[in-house]
């Protein structure tokens, strides 16, 4: 399968979001913050068709609008400060009703619908593939140079806050991250699916890891591991790439929390 | 002279309609170990987390070590252990030494420094046994004295403490209040606020009353003093039992 160029750009780009997802991913669920994936990944959906419609590449369409949705989740936030759960509902129900109106309004966007609600491997090109690089950077480079900080936030908010790190602005750097990460997984996994790259692993890996950096290792190793497969099932038995992906590292959970069980 | 720690100058604060704290001033010297006391609602909390800057000022002003709360640059000198349920994530997945390394150097120390001072306050709480052990494995006693020793590797000057002995057993908790004594007595000056009269009148050596629109600072031994101000701030005559 390696001999296609599409598979070859599916698999870069999957095994850089399967390096990526997790490693925020952690931080994602040690914040109890995994609903903003979803919520956000809603909101990418209706910068597809926005683009569409616009006919500009996908991918800009989504990092355009999630972006502002990221924005209104913060303004939200403000103005909800003991009800933050509520942000995210708004944004989720109006991405989603963003982009069936808009959809309503093309028909461009119609035919390729399931492939960017479960992901594709067939549909990546290599401007997505910079793009996807670009921003893997970005991701990249924050949470490494602010990994220490990110750790002791999300232990002990107020203790952090308390000694000097300014955990609104990391905070709000993250769901920013959590945008680009959302954007840079939709054309394989697919908008519905992709806050589960960002737990499922984690979850994997929080069972059998003994340090916080060892559940990042793991996370990023299942996640490898599902992505391969995933996206290997999809070439040869013609599946969505994001329902392959997601179903296996499902499995992968199931076995780990049996196997644990039976020692 | 000892060192003004903590200065607190004609300080109100109010949430929407609600006045919690009225024109309270007073200040915190070098070695001080503080107890503050009073019943629900009277502003405890919200008096401990504008000192560590957690809240904005609405009137008056906080100076540490001199400078003011908002914009001081002396952070690193002081540690704050919170009400563990309200702000520890205590299902973390990491270990003790992995849970103090990483604050410590999210403060901007290099690994090398981190990892003496993790060891060295280990040492210190005695709970080398714990060090590889994740954080969400242990006892309620247990992780206390991992936020101690948290709290304590960074050798901080003040250390603030919110109800730090809710939901441990009596052991811990005496545990607790002889290292605080211990850090006390080397210089470390404590502020801490709590539910608990009877051990704030036993380890400390101020205690401030607050109550709705009164607050008053007593020196540990002037015992007819502070009877009266917590009879006035609980509306109930208060007698109290040293530990």
């Amino acid at each position: 399968m390696l001999e296609y160029a599409f598979m070859q750009r599916a698999l870069f780009a999957g095994i850089l979001i399967a390096a990526i997802a997790p490693f925020i991913g952690t931080f994602v669920v040690v914040r109890r913050m995994s609903l903003i994936g979803d919520s956000l990944s809603h909101v990418a959906l209706s910068g597809v068709v926005l683009a569409a419609i616009a006919g500009v590449s996908p991918v800009i369409g989504a990092l355009g609008i999630t972006l502002a949705g990221a924005f209104f989740i913060f303004f939200l936030k403000e103005k909800y400060r003991s009800y933050e759960e509520i942000s995210l509902a708004v944004i989720m129900s109006a991405g989603i009703a963003l982009a069936s109106v808009l959809m309503g309004l093309s028909t461009d966007i119609r035919g390729n619908f399931l492939s960017y609600l479960f992901g594709s491997i067939a549909t990546i090109t290599n401007f997505d593939i910079i793009l996807i690089l670009i921003m893997a950077a970005v991701i990249l480079v924050f949470i490494s140079r602010n990994y220490y900080k990110l750790f002791h936030m999300s232990f002990d908010e107020e203790g952090a806050k308390a000694m000097g790190i300014n955990t609104e602005h990391i905070g709000r750097i993250f769901i920013i991250l959590i945008a680009l990460t959302v954007v840079i997984s939709m054309r394989i996994v697919g908008i519905l699916l992709i806050s589960s790259m960002m737990v499922i692993p984690v979850a994997s890996a929080m069972q059998i890891s003994g340090s916080f950096k060892g559940t990042i290792i793991t996370a990023v190793g299942l996640a490898i591991l599902s992505m391969i497969s995933g996206i290997t099932a999809s070439f040869y038995f013609d599946i969505p790439s994001g329902g392959a992906i997601v179903l296996i590292s499902v499995i992968i959970l199931i076995s780990i929390i049996v196997f644990k069980g039976r020692r | 002279m000892k060192d003004k720690i903590l200065e607190v100058r004609n300080v109100s604060f109010s949430y929407e309609k609600s006045q919690v704290l009225q024109n309270i001033s007073f200040d915190i010297f070098e070695g001080d170990y503080l107890g503050v006391i009073g019943p629900n609602g009277s502003g405890k909390t919200t008096l401990l987390k504008l000192c560590l800057g957690l809240i904005p000022l609405q009137t008056g002003e906080i100076r540490l070590f001199g400078e003011d709360i908002q914009k001081t640059s002396n952070r690193k000198k002081l540690s704050y252990i919170s009400q563990k349920s309200n702000s520890f994530n205590i299902s973390f997945p990491a270990t003790v030494a992995e849970v103090i390394s990483s604050s410590i150097m999210s403060l901007g120390y290099d690994k090398k420094s981190a990892a003496k001072m993790t060891d060295s306050a280990i040492e210190k709480i005695g709970i080398e046994k714990l060090k590889d052990k994740m954080i969400g494995d242990l006892s309620g006693g247990e992780q206390q004295k991992a936020f101690i020793a948290k709290a304590i590797a960074t050798e901080p000057r003040i250390i603030f403490l919110d109800e730090p002995t809710v939901g441990i057993d009596y052991g811990s908790e005496q545990f607790f209040y002889n290292i605080m004594h211990h850090l006390n007595a080397q210089g470390v000056t404590v502020f801490m606020v709590s539910h608990d009269i009877s051990a704030v009148t036993s380890y400390t050596n101020k205690v401030a009353c607050i109550g709705e629109n009164t607050f008053h600072i007593h020196l540990n031994d002037e015992t007819l003093d502070m009877q009266k101000s917590l009879t006035n701030i609980y509306g109930k005559n208060m007698s109290f039992i040293a530990h």
